[in-house]
């Protein structure tokens, strides 16, 4: 039987078939005799996660934009259709072509948190491909594996199974990445001169291209490139948003997804700066993108999916500089249309009345607050800039507006933590409650809900906690346990984080090349889809470290001095690394460092922008 | 405000969409056209859309029914066609629009084919199943309205039978009870047909042609 009817008689048997038939709404379907290269556009989770990103809806029109290349889109298939496509040899296939992902020119993955990195593992043996780098032969006859996303601010852990990674932003690096394979696959060059080729273009990391020796304790002695290959590399930026690539369609499934909605992005990077984020730090500079564009874009959007809500997305969105003038021109089409706009990413500090008043004319949810310490020591430490009686003051005003739920985020294992910052959890959902119970004006004969999502601090590199030893399992459940204690409030419920993912996921974040060995041998040995609860196999993961005699608090529970050479120094975000240094030190003295838009910190992130960024540009007009 | 009926086709991939999820999909194909949908005034505005019977997972059908209401007396029913087979997903096609007729509680019976694909000897595989029809029982699981289990021998309210054999196999041609009163589920009825002829194994393609009145003439 053909692929195509192998795939035909499978559908019927599985859940959701619609998952795996492609044809949905906007999808882009050429002829493939009449392109020049082929790209597997890969998300290392089900589809329901994956359609919801946004990252892969831009790189996917951006590519399929250009008539000679073609992109696909795969998805890591649900247990019983894997069983399936394993018991009849069924290699895993792009959605539009329902072809095997060997004939494909190209297989990128989009990293977007370390616990799906065996999932890439699978999807690549899945697709029948060799799993490490060196054993694809010297051709490109066999597909290139290129990785991107966020987690290649530190892509040691998967060095060996990847044959290059795109570091940044992939707009611009995307296409002049596919330039180059299109030529030297026109000139017949092999693998290997196309990497080293490739390794010269801005923003492009070779692995095999550089050799780690180690000390005897493990640590790492140096790391050299091999041949010319660039010593750092720099992480790509976009200019100007209003001026690159913004899809004029999204993929519409058929099945329900996560984010079922149009996206915008209205900014990226952040100007807060707080401490434990990767995120803040890893997208500055902060660019922000024009009210005008962002509304003919999202008018478009709406346009060609038929979708009824929109939602607008950035790291903190109330720090858009036109966050009311942007609502007020979004409003004036949306209310017609029938449209909902969703305004995620609320800081509860510059919550204003005229924007809450604009959101009540949006979207009626839960409030969510991110406060992510208990005392305000340890909010000062992470440089959490708000205060409690903004938080309080907050909550007072929304309970006036006749809100009652709300939702608060918090961390535990935070440097510097105690017992008291964790009670001090329980204590300030406590004083949310009485705010509500105190108001005046609050709805009458409703109950206030105060829902505490408790997660555990995962060290990131990019940071300034990256030197920093991650608490221990027993310490986190013991933390767990404590805050629980402590809490008599039937309003209030905490939902913590599954201790023993959190650990897994601070080790490979700061993780080196080591771990490859160890990837693969948790993967033979049946771990995936380890961030979801009834597949995260903790026994599986402790024998494998085991087998490969690598011992994880190494990378976790331990702290890195500052002269320590780190597995992720060679790719450089922008962020100097004295900057973080500064902010490290500060953090154990409780200092604060005020956001950007107050006082340029020097962080360093605008130099690969050409010294320019939207937050510097911004504090010249800016009153606070 | 008034009341249409449109006929569609759900083919080839769109046969995977499930009946919840085409709602959806429906609900957004008319947000892309400048359709005059008429919407329910509640709290919630949604737009009126009801379809004549759900299609099984899997099953093709030819002439499904989804019935609307326009605001807006002047706008052409053939542009209504054209703006939906404009923004239609592959596998949706829209065919016919008409005034409605009957109600869709009227419907009791859908006429069905379905198409069985065997390397083997197709006139055989036909003889073999209508033998086992001819036999008489044909009996499937199904839930009753207390949710027990019972089994249901499809030969009795199975009004038409017929397999021939096809090119690539056999095919199949009946007409089971459908509609919310009594539905037997077509997906059923062939898979056990086929394991009573171990050929479970074989692919097969089902697809529902036309709802039936209790004459025996189409739901118009």
């Amino acid at each position: 039987m053909e692929l195509k009817e192998q795939i035909e008689a499978i559908l019927p048997l599985v859940q959701k078939p619609a998952r795996y038939t492609g044809g949905e709404l906007n999808s882009v379907v050429k002829n493939k005799d009449g392109v020049d290269l082929r790209f597997a556009f890969c998300f290392p989770d089900t589809y329901e996660i994956g359609m919801s990103h946004l990252g892969i809806k831009i790189l996917y029109s951006l590519i399929n934009s250009r008539p000679n290349y073609w992109c696909e889109r795969v998805f890591a298939p649900s247990e019983d259709m894997e069983t399936l496509m394993r018991d009849r040899g069924i290699p895993l296939y792009g959605l539009e072509s329902r072809d095997a992902l060997a004939d494909f020119d190209v297989v990128g993955f989009t990293l977007q948190y370390e616990l799906c990195y065996t999932n890439v593992l699978n999807m690549l043996d899945l697709a029948h491909l060799p799993l490490r780098s060196r054993d694809r032969g010297d051709t490109l006859d066999v597909p290139i594996v290129v990785g991107g996303g966020p987690c290649v601010c530190n892509p040691e852990p998967l060095a060996d199974f990847f044959d290059c990674f795109q570091i940044g932003e992939g707009e611009e690096v995307m296409l002049e990445f596919l330039d180059l394979l299109n030529d030297y696959k026109k000139q017949g060059k092999s693998r290997s001169e196309f990497l080293h080729a490739v390794s010269h273009i801005e923003g492009i990391y070779v692995p095999s291209l550089y050799e780690a020796t180690y000390h005897d304790d493990g640590t790492i002695a140096a790391f050299t490139p091999i041949g010319d290959a660039p010593a750092v590399i720099n992480k790509r930026v976009v200019a100007d948003l209003d001026k690159v690539f913004y899809p004029e369609s999204f993929v519409v499934p058929f099945v329900e997804i996560v984010h079922d909605r149009v996206v915008h992005e209205i900014f990226r990077g952040c100007i807060r700066g707080c401490r434990f984020c990767q995120a803040g730090f890893w997208y500055r500079p902060v660019r922000e993108k024009s009210v005008e564009t962002i509304s003919r874009q999202s008018k478009r959007l709406a346009c060609t999916t038929g979708y009824d809500e929109l939602s607008l997305c950035s790291l903190s969105s109330s720090d858009y500089t036109k966050i009311t003038d942007l609502l007020e021109e979004l409003l004036d089409w949306t209310q017609p249309e029938k449209i909902n706009i969703a305004l995620p990413s609320l800081r509860i500090d510059n919550f204003s009345d005229e924007l809450k008043d604009k959101l009540a004319l949006v979207r009626r949810s839960g409030l969510t607050f991110a406060a992510e310490a208990g005392t305000q020591r340890l909010r000062d430490v992470i440089n959490k800039n708000i205060t409690e009686e903004e938080i309080l003051g907050t909550c007072r005003r929304a309970f006036s507006g006749g809100w009652t739920a709300v939702k608060l985020y918090f961390m535990i294992g935070l440097p510097t933590e105690t017992d008291d910052d964790v009670v001090g959890i329980n204590a300030l959902s406590q004083k949310v409650v009485d705010e509500f119970y105190h108001n005046p004006d609050r709805q009458k004969g409703r109950a206030v809900s105060v829902a505490a999502g408790v997660s555990s601090f995962v060290p990131k590199p990019c940071t300034p906690f990256q030197w920093e030893p991650q608490d221990s399992l027993e310490e986190l459940t013991r933390k767990q346990q404590l805050l629980k204690e402590t809490c008599t409030s039937k309003k209030i419920t905490f939902r913590f984080h599954n201790t023993d993912m959190t650990y897994l996921e601070g080790v490979f974040a700061r993780g080196d090349r080591k771990l490859c060995d160890v990837l693969e041998t948790a993967w033979r040995s049946g771990c995936k889809f380890d961030s979801w609860d009834d597949h995260y196999r903790k026994d599986l993961w402790q024998a494998a470290f085991a087998a490969c005699g690598v011992d994880p608090d190494f990378y976790g529970c331990r702290r890195r001095s500052y002269d320590e050479i780190l597995p992720w120094d060679h790719i450089n975000s922008g962020i100097r690394k004295e900057f973080l240094k500064q902010e490290s030190e500060k953090a154990k003295q409780g200092l604060t460092t005020p956001h950007c838009r107050v006082h340029c910190a020097g962080c360093g992130a605008n130099k690969l922008n050409g010294g320019n960024c939207d937050a510097l540009r911004a504090s010249s007009v800016c009153k606070d | 405000m008034r009341s249409v009926r449109l006929r569609f086709a759900k083919i080839d991939s769109a046969r995977y969409i499930s009946h919840l999820d085409l709602t959806r999909c429906m609900t957004r194909a008319f947000r892309r056209t400048d359709i005059p949908l008429w919407y329910t005034e509640g709290f919630n505005p949604h737009p009126y859309l009801v379809f004549g019977l759900s299609l099984p997972l899997g099953v093709e059908g030819y002439r499904e029914t989804l019935d609307i209401r326009l605001d807006n007396e002047e706008y052409p029913n053939e542009r209504v066609l054209s703006e939906l087979n404009r923004v239609s997903v592959p596998g949706i096609r829209f065919d016919e629009i008409t005034e409605p007729v009957h109600k869709a509680a009227e419907i009791t019976a859908a006429e069905y084919t379905a198409d069985i694909v065997t390397d083997g000897d197709g006139e055989a595989l036909a003889q073999q199943l209508g033998a086992i029809v001819a036999a008489g029982d044909v009996s499937i699981e199904k839930k009753n309205k207390r949710k027990e289990i019972k089994l249901l021998n499809v030969c009795e309210s199975m009004k038409e039978f017929s397999a021939e054999a096809t090119e690539k196999g056999a095919r199949l041609h009946f007409v089971l009870p459908a509609g919310g009163e009594f539905n037997v589920n077509p997906v059923l009825f062939v898979t056990k047909l086929l394991s009573m002829a171990d050929a479970a194994d074989l692919p097969y393609r089902i697809a529902r042609l036309r709802f039936l009145l209790p004459d025996g003439t189409e739901f118009q």
